[in-house]
């Protein structure tokens, strides 16, 4: 009934796989073209002009490999990209200076890991793992015929980053594909929850309406009678108390006369069970079960030939289930003839048109049972309990996996890569111990992190500090290095840095990692330019680095920051759920209070109404008049506003109003149910407040609540003081409730008033 | 003293029948009820097409409130005061805004209805306590534009249901208590749909220098 579209169902998956593929095939194209167009400059064997034409060439192709992605179209491209890369791979004795290879600069070496990472955005793992070994192959084998060795292909060409790399970005695509399957659920959940609450609400307010006619002959009478305006000689009075009686008992409204109305047109002989006592139901359902019942007695007249039945009533959930049993001939439902397709659809059609359901069992020979319910038991009907915290929790709890895994990654990368280059090229620094003092400093750093990351904190305020330290300590690399050195992997800050940049604002905002790669790119350029290495081939060789390392790394911030964004969707769809939960649960809480409230009504208002039929009670004793009087005024209180569920405010006014009645004291009563429901200490000083004054008054007292236009609940009291007692006893004060107080003739005027939108 | 007031009171139920006469027979001028009935031809037909004022019971035996009957009525001209056990704010502005005179709550019957019933037979309007509270808290678009005086002067009503206090804690006289309601009301019916009391409504506001035209 409330089951929510595919769309809905998968909307943050479906903007995943598509974004997905978009994103990390434009990260792609744009690392590609760039250093492509260094490569003609990088010495490649081949010359410039081979070279040259290779590197437009890919260009093209990283454009119509664009257009696929956006748009599907042309269909092959995707699958003849990988191909094409490897291709550049093997080619690598073309297009690029071997040296440059070992120093990890090759400009080939970036476009193959960065295919690599990127397939695992669109391609499912075992295809995406597939390709990444595929192009670690192609490349290697490139590397094996520009004459590298296959370990120094390995690792000083960089070829097992290549795997390395896609592992990183698979799992990085796992993490936000599970973080968006949790957020489509919870908002789907939320949904149907939603729905439900309305339809709830939409139920309890026919039950009011309900209510409300059938006690609205009997407050009339009531009202009058307390105002003294029947004296009890009239002619209309008996028949009228009749009815008021009648209508208090459920007789003519309830389910069982209806039925009984019904069970006697048709042509059915029927043996109806014994009967509970029964809950008032809403017309549009005593409506569908009357017809309901009249087709299935039909049926059965003409199809079981036994012409008899057996009615069953019970009462339930606030609604009821009636089966009806024929001991006839029986069918097979799962082969319905013909004639049976009436029973289907009119009766079941009906009960869903009410908010119930119809439900058939049947064999041959076995007879036929029909079981009607209302309303239809609801299986999403919010459980008091529910899994929401650790639901939602658990979308925080992936950033948390991913901040984990990044600073393993990090931690890695130093202790294998950086501490090996470092190993080799000590000798370069002005004494041994600042390499160690440099790489100690960034290090602590990563160590922080994960701490933190473990701690389950952010870096606060310590962000920034950590993030100029960072940078100085690889200034102090950069300055300690010989000129030459610098875009070799003796400066091995120059890849790292930018990652401690993304562990640092991992959960800030995109442009604070970016902000900080560029001032470490600048920071670096600069040196460069300073220490004289800003000649063509340097600066050729800088590019390919730059684009490659932070390229890599801007799209792994990225890929944080769709976590991240698809985190906060499914935290803030699991408090949304949370809050429909909780609405319902008070709303329904407070329906039953009315339902209680109205049992105990009902049980002071017949016996009143019946010794005024019977004479045992005169409206013309003052007594009978005053209590005529207040039983009235308590119908109209739970009945007259028929479009609101009240709140738990109204019904603890209800218990300070009964209190204040039962004192003999008059009430003149508009309450409506407020936009916030107030918390349970403003609550208790509202009442307090209200019950403090009212303790005090004599005669009739009016008492309000409202909202005020500027998001103020207004509480207030009227009331004549009883000179015999003191002034009322003011309640402590309670932050956020503020109250005024009017002296006027002996006429105490008192308003509360509470701020809903009260700041935190 | 005015000439007499005659009305016709619609409602199902015997004993409001009853106790509407017992106050409109006790009012001062008197108000003559020249017919009750449960159906709205009474007031159409018979005695009851004559009567200055009707009084209007919105639920005439079912659960649903019957805006048919009040929309006969006020296309037929005449000054409506509607006498309902429904305080629900959507049932209420639907009345007011369909052009009834007043809409008082059962319970407001004894205070109010005879001011009411001699407001609507002078062709204006009447405003109680409860009303007054629906209209302070009427928050649909297209409202009327109220001042914040007015407003805090609907709200005192609706809170004290005594316009001496209204008037002593405002700092103002009852007339000008009185001033700012009809002026509301005023606001009202030249909002919306027209209909033929609202229309008069409106003239009678302009006359008595309620309201400017270009306050509407």
């Amino acid at each position: 009934m409330f089951r929510t579209s595919p769309v809905e169902d998968a909307a943050t998956t479906r903007f995943l796989d598509l974004r997905g593929r978009r994103y990390s095939v434009s990260a792609r194209a744009a690392v590609g073209i760039g250093v492509a167009a260094l490569a003609p400059f990088a010495g490649p064997p081949a010359g410039p002009w081979l070279c040259g034409a290779v590197a437009v060439a890919f260009g093209g192709w990283n454009l119509v490999h664009l257009r696929w992605a956006r748009t599907g179209r042309p269909a092959w491209a995707g699958r003849a990209d990988p191909p094409v890369v490897a291709a550049l791979g093997l080619a690598q004795p073309l297009l690029v200076d071997p040296q440059l290879i070992t120093a990890q600069l090759g400009w080939v070496s970036v476009v193959v890991s960065f295919t690599a990472i990127a397939v695992q955005w669109y391609r499912p793992a075992r295809s995406g793992a597939v390709i990444a070994v595929l192009l670690a192959a192609a490349y290697l084998g490139g590397c094996l015929l520009s004459g590298l060795g296959p370990g120094e292909a390995l690792l000083a060409g960089g070829g097992a980053w290549i795997l390395v790399g896609a592992a990183l970005s698979r799992l990085l695509r796992v993490l936000v594909a599970r973080a968006g399957r949790e957020a489509d659920a919870l908002l789907a959940d939320r949904l149907v929850r939603e729905r439900a609450a309305v339809t709830e609400s939409a139920r309890r307010a026919e039950q009011r309406r309900h209510w409300a006619a059938v006690h609205d002959t009997a407050a009339g009478t009531l009202l009058m009678v307390g105002l003294g305006q029947v004296s009890g000689r009239e002619p209309w009075l008996p028949d009228q108390l009749d009815r008021d009686v009648a209508a208090l008992e459920g007789r003519p409204g309830g389910v069982v006369p209806s039925l009984a109305r019904t069970v006697a047109r048709s042509r059915v002989r029927v043996r109806p069970e014994p009967v509970a006592p029964f809950p008032e139901l809403p017309a549009p359902a005593l409506t569908a079960l009357d017809g309901a019942v009249g087709e299935v007695l039909e049926n059965v007249r003409r199809h079981a030939g036994t012409g008899s039945a057996q009615l069953r009533l019970r009462a339930r959930d606030g609604g009821v289930r009636i089966e009806i049993t024929d001991d006839g001939g029986g069918f097979d439902p799962a082969a319905v003839p013909r004639g049976r397709t009436g029973l289907r659809t009119s009766v079941a059609d009906r009960m869903a048109g009410a908010g119930g359901r119809a439900t058939v069992a049947s064999a041959p020979g076995r007879g036929t049972t029909v079981t009607l319910e209302w309303p239809t038991p609801d299986p999403s009907r919010p459980a008091p309990t529910g899994r929401d915290p650790e639901r939602g929790g658990h979308a925080l709890h992936l950033l948390r996996g991913l901040r984990l895994a990044q600073s393993l990654v990090v931690l890695v990368v130093l202790g294998v890569f950086c501490l090996g280059n470092l190993l080799a090229t000590t000798e370069l620094y002005p004494a041994r111990w600042t390499a160690w003092m440099w790489f100690a400093g960034i290090v602590a750093v990563a160590l922080a992190d994960l701490a933190l990351v473990l701690a389950g904190r952010s870096w606060g305020a310590a962000r920034l500090p950590a993030a100029v330290f960072v940078l100085l300590m690889s200034l102090g690399v950069t300055l300690s290095l010989p000129a030459d050195e610098l875009v070799r992997p003796a400066h091995w800050t120059l890849g790292v840095t930018g990652f401690l940049g993304v562990l640092l604002f991992c959960d800030r905002r995109l442009s604070r990692t970016v902000g900080f790669i560029a001032v470490h790119v600048v920071l670096m350029a600069g040196v460069l330019v300073l220490r004289g290495r800003a000649d063509p081939a340097g600066l050729v060789e800088f590019g390919i680095v730059v684009v490659g390392v932070e390229g890599l790394h801007l799209a792994v911030a990225l890929g944080a920051t769709a976590l991240r964004a698809v985190a906060a969707e499914a935290a803030g769809a699991a408090s949304a759920r949370a809050a429909v939960v909780t609405r319902e649960e008070v709303a329904q809480r407070v329906h039953a209070d009315r339902e209680q409230r109205y049992a105990a009504l009902r049980a002071g208002v017949l016996p009143l109404l019946r010794g005024l039929r019977d004479g045992a009670a005169s409206p013309a004793d003052p007594d009978v008049r005053r209590r005529a009087a207040t039983e009235s005024a308590r119908l109209r209180r739970l009945f007259a506003r028929v479009d609101d569920d009240g709140g738990e405010l109204a019904g603890e006014l209800e218990v300070l109003l009964e209190h204040a009645e039962q004192r003999g004291l008059g009430l003149r009563v508009s309450v409506s149910a407020p936009r916030t429901e107030p918390p349970a200490r403003v609550r208790r000083a509202l009442v307090g407040h209200a019950g403090a004054l009212l303790a005090c008054a004599t005669g009739t007292a009016r008492l309000t609540l409202h909202d005020d236009d500027d998001g103020e609940l207004v509480l207030a009291v009227v009331a004549a003081l009883d000179p015999g007692r003191g002034p009322p006893a003011a309640p402590g004060v309670v932050a956020g409730v503020r109250t005024e107080t009017v002296e006027h003739e002996g006429h105490s005027w008192l308003e509360v008033r509470w701020q809903q939108r009260s700041p935190r | 003293m005015a000439a007499a007031v005659t009305a016709v009171i619609v409602d199902d139920h015997p004993a409001i029948v009853e106790g509407v006469g017992g106050w409109c027979a006790a009012a001062d001028p008197p108000i003559t009820v020249l017919a009750a009935g449960p159906r709205p031809d009474v007031a159409l037909t018979g005695a009851g097409a004559g009567a200055d004022v009707v009084v209007l019971d919105l639920f005439l035996g079912g659960p649903v409130p019957d805006l048919a009957a009040l929309r006969t009525l006020v296309e037929a001209g005449r000054n409506v005061v509607v006498y309902s056990q429904d305080e629900t704010p959507a049932t209420v502005l639907g009345c007011v805004d369909l052009g009834a005179s007043s809409y008082l709550a059962k319970s407001e019957g004894a205070g109010h209805l005879v001011a009411a019933v001699h407001a609507a037979a002078r062709g204006e309007s009447y405003t109680g306590p409860m009303l007054s509270g629906v209209l302070a808290g009427d928050r649909r678009p297209g409202r009327p534009v109220l001042s914040a005086r007015e407003r805090q002067v609907l709200l005192s009503w609706f809170e004290s249901e005594s316009k001496t206090l209204v008037a002593h804690r405002l700092h103002l006289s009852v007339t000008t208590v009185d001033t700012y309601i009809a002026r509301v009301r005023a606001k009202y019916a030249d909002a919306g749909r027209p209909a033929p009391s609202k229309a008069a409504l409106v003239a009678r506001a302009l006359q008595d220098g309620l309201v400017e035209l270009g306050e509407l």
